[in-house]
């Protein structure tokens, strides 16, 4: 998956059964934030990785598009230093960065610049 | 929850047990309640009145036993106890194991009751320095017990729970890996590209110790004056000793003081001489990199257990839902631990 389950859909529907149960108020909210971040980026972020994914594979669903690149890393095609694996480690940033935001936003800033 | 779907029933019982283990006339249950944390194993606070037996008086004891759906590894219950009872009476600040009951009939499955200690495990209170007294001596004195575990080594009879020591610990946290995320069935780019990078890089092996497996901050509890024990020893096992260091220092442990890189409490220099002065061995950076950053890749393997434990497992817990969306936190750990320099 490009983001990571639960989808914010679904930890809307998580977060209201937990505060029926009385779970922690904290987690209620964060589990709703990350559902409203999720909901204002939209699918644009997810869809321009995937355009990026397509660039190499073709066109495909966003997670089959995920699956080779996952196929190639296992195989060892970006174990060389190089062109290949500088966009890489690109991609995977940017993945990672999209994820992290709408998931941890205090995370990442906390954590601060990236070296990529 | 053991205690609240039959009323008292659960509670007599344990009554009963507590009769039995100790050889009291009775034993009268004051307080029993769930404590905060532990996504795999539940602890009880339980304080009891006991007459007479080898715990006479007002006894403090938490009671330790496993979730109602569990990772699928790590130890059990009696197994845990084990490695609780060597390391206590080897001296390392832990609490003291009591009594271990294999019998499901007492709370529905087995648990173990061991000494509760002064203290709190939350991490934002600790890393804030409310507790824990002056960061140095708190670092110091974490690096000082982590050195103490790290000198049990195999083969001890009291740790044959633990099973053989591999030879080779990091091949084998590789293995593990692989193959939980071969079962999970989604695609983990950055996984993959640590697994690649892990066997490249992969150290050379050293004699296996004793490894707590999940020594981090939280697992461990402070008062105002310092630390007064460490907890949670189901992820024990024997393995390289800068296992439990890389994942003592790993980013996702730091709860928001990400600049202090040991724990969130400390720089990572500064534990890092602590326990090399108390353990009388060098750590070499680029081994405690590899083990950085299999910690990382380690803990999104657990989080993407926890997630299932909710969402295959019918676990109705929203934390365990909101550990699903922490393996960015350990893509992040990965990408930038691997970056090229």
């Amino acid at each position: 998956m490009m983001r990571d389950r639960p989808d914010g859909a679904m930890l809307r529907t998580l977060a209201a059964a937990a505060s029926e149960r009385g779970e922690d108020p904290a987690l209620v909210a964060r589990a709703r934030a990350i559902a409203e971040r999720e909901a204002a980026s939209g699918m644009a972020p997810v869809e321009a990785i995937g355009a990026r994914l397509a660039r190499r594979y073709g066109d495909a669903p966003p997670e089959t598009l995920l699956a080779r690149l996952a196929a190639e890393i296992r195989a060892g095609a970006f174990d060389v230093e190089g062109p290949a694996q500088a966009e890489l480690r690109r991609l995977l940033w940017d993945i990672t960065l999209l994820k992290l935001a709408e998931s941890n936003p205090e995370y990442l800033a906390a954590a601060g610049a990236v070296p990529i | 929850m053991p205690f609240d779907a039959e009323g008292g029933a659960a509670e007599a019982r344990l009554s009963g047990f507590l009769c039995a283990a100790t050889g009291a006339a009775a034993a009268e249950i004051q307080a029993l309640y769930r404590l905060p944390g532990g996504a795999v194993q539940e602890n009880w606070r339980l304080d009891a009145d006991l007459a007479g037996g080898s715990l006479a008086g007002r006894q403090s004891l938490v009671l330790r036993t496993a979730a109602a759906t569990t990772l699928g590894f790590g130890l059990d219950c009696a197994a845990e106890f084990q490695v609780l009872r060597t390391v206590h009476s080897s001296g390392i600040v832990a609490p003291e194991p009591l009594f271990v009951c294999g019998n499901a009939g007492i709370i529905g499955k087995p648990f173990f009751l061991m000494r509760r200690l002064a203290g709190d495990a939350a991490p934002a209170r600790i890393v804030s320095g409310e507790l824990g007294g002056a960061r140095d001596t708190l670092i110091a004195d974490l690096a000082r017990a982590l050195a103490a575990i790290h000198a049990l080594a195999p083969p001890r009879s009291d740790l044959a729970c633990l099973g053989p020591a591999p030879q080779d610990a990091a091949a084998a946290r590789l293995a593990h890996c692989a193959a939980w995320l071969a079962r999970d069935g989604e695609s983990h780019p950055v996984a993959e590209w640590a697994l690649r990078w892990l066997a490249r890089y992969a150290p050379e092996p050293v004699a296996p110790v004793l490894c707590h497996g999940d020594f981090r901050t939280g697992n461990f509890l402070a008062d105002a004056a310092g630390l007064t024990g460490i907890l949670d020893w189901e992820f024990a096992s024997w393995s390289d000793p800068d296992e439990d260091l890389g994942w003592f220092c790993l980013g996702c442990w730091r709860f928001g003081a990400y600049a202090r890189e040991a724990g969130g409490i400390a720089p990572r220099a500064a534990f890092i001489a602590a326990y090399e002065a108390a353990s009388g061995r060098k750590v070499e950076p680029q081994r405690l990199r590899w083990w950085e950053v299999m910690a990382a890749l380690r803990w999104l393997v657990i989080a993407l257990r926890q997630r299932d434990r909710c969402l295959r497992g019918g676990a109705p817990s929203l934390d365990l839902a909101l550990t699903g969306r922490r393996p960015a936190e350990c893509e992040f750990e990965i990408l930038k631990l691997t970056a090229v320099e």
